[in-house]
């Protein structure tokens, strides 16, 4: 456990990215079923939220040895076969609840920062 | 052969790195991640103009640097400490039975509860045999069989009928019986081989959960010399059995 000092910005959001990338993968999951490559680029579109793609594939392998995703193969019109990732009941359950206290949290959040601004 | 171009020569050299970077990580998590990591730029090239060296670069910047990548991995991985109970299990499994077969239920306990071994090698070690390498002689002693003459014979009298049946193995050509053997001694000594090829990764190969599909692992001096000392088992076995079948 490393205590949070001022000035430890980056830290702080490298910890918080990790944190809340594993759910935005699972939200990613809810409309569809996707591989690795589509999952990252989505996630390289939003802002802030990937520093290196490569760090999405060992996050993927997490999820899926903690039964949150499945995989299977599906064949490719443009080259090998791919994994695709799929949510598990359990992983629908555990990206509710993240939302409803991510909400909570990032509500509390807000209003004591702009209270102070 | 298809010639590289300079982008492929980048792309491999990443990859160079990347599985350098690597080595330090379970090989089969590592090969699969660098699959992975092959797969994510051959994605990502279909829609970059081809050619476009800087484009290749930028995409190699965007997947992260090798060392980076081999740390975010490390970090996913649990590492499993391999206890004493697991080195035990495999000769627990092969040798235990002669230890009043006790020492084989042990095993058995080792085998089951631990997390080091697939539901396929579990069962391999239970099934191949009960009892492991006493379970050979069990089996030699139900499927050996027996020759057996009825028929009169006293002293003094010329023997009218003597009518000889053969069971079991006997019934085979001596080359069937010999393979039967070799298989019946080389199977446990086998499935201890395999239990301790398991345990020599130290990790639960989590790419491969059924266990199906063997990976090729680094292998330790410690296993190296295990393995020496499983043939010389082997080969001995081989050589006790040929004097008995022989005899």
């Amino acid at each position: 456990m490393s205590y949070m000092v001022v000035g430890g910005t980056d830290k702080l959001l490298a910890q918080m990215r990790r944190g809340a990338i594993e759910y935005c993968v699972l939200a990613l999951l809810m409309s569809k079923d996707r591989y690795g490559f589509e999952i990252t680029r989505e996630l390289s579109a939003a802002n802030e939220l990937v520093t290196s793609e490569g760090t999405v594939y060992p996050l993927l392998t997490r999820l899926r040895n903690d039964g949150l995703v499945d995989t299977y193969w599906q064949e490719s019109t443009e080259g090998p076969p791919r994994r695709y990732y799929r949510i598990t009941p359990s992983g629908k359950r555990a990206l509710k609840s993240f939302i409803d206290q991510w909400a909570r949290f990032r509500d509390s959040v807000d209003t004591i920062l702009s209270k102070e601004r | 052969m298809k010639e590289l171009t300079t982008s492929d020569r980048i792309v491999e050299e990443y990859l160079d790195n990347l599985r350098d970077a690597l080595r330090s990580v379970n090989p089969s998590r590592a090969k699969e991640f660098v699959a992975e990591i092959k797969q994510h730029i051959a994605d990502a090239r279909a829609n970059l103009v081809p050619g476009d060296e800087v484009a290749i670069r930028n995409l190699l910047e965007r997947i992260g640097s090798p060392i980076a990548l081999a740390n975010e991995l490390e970090e996913t991985e649990t590492p499993r400490t391999v206890g004493g109970m697991d080195r035990a299990t495999p000769w627990l499994i092969a040798f235990g039975g002669f230890a009043f077969g006790f020492g084989w239920f042990v095993g058995l306990y080792g085998l089951w509860t631990s997390k080091t071994w697939h539901i396929w090698d579990k069962l391999l070690g239970t099934i191949i045999w009960p009892g492991g390498l006493l379970g050979t002689f069990y089996l030699f002693v139900a499927f050996a069989g027996s020759e057996n003459c009825h028929g009169v014979s006293r002293l003094g009298q010329v023997v009218a009928a003597l009518s000889c049946s053969s069971q079991g193995l006997l019934v085979l050509p001596r080359a069937f019986q010999f393979l039967t053997g070799f298989v019946m001694v080389a199977a446990p000594i086998f499935t201890m081989f395999r239990l301790n090829e398991v345990l020599a990764r130290g990790y639960v190969d989590e790419s491969n959960r059924r266990g199906i599909r063997l990976v090729k692992s680094r292998r330790s001096a410690r296993t190296r010399t295990s393995t020496h000392v499983v043939w010389i088992i082997l080969a001995l076995m081989v050589l006790f059995f040929y004097i008995f079948v022989a005899a």
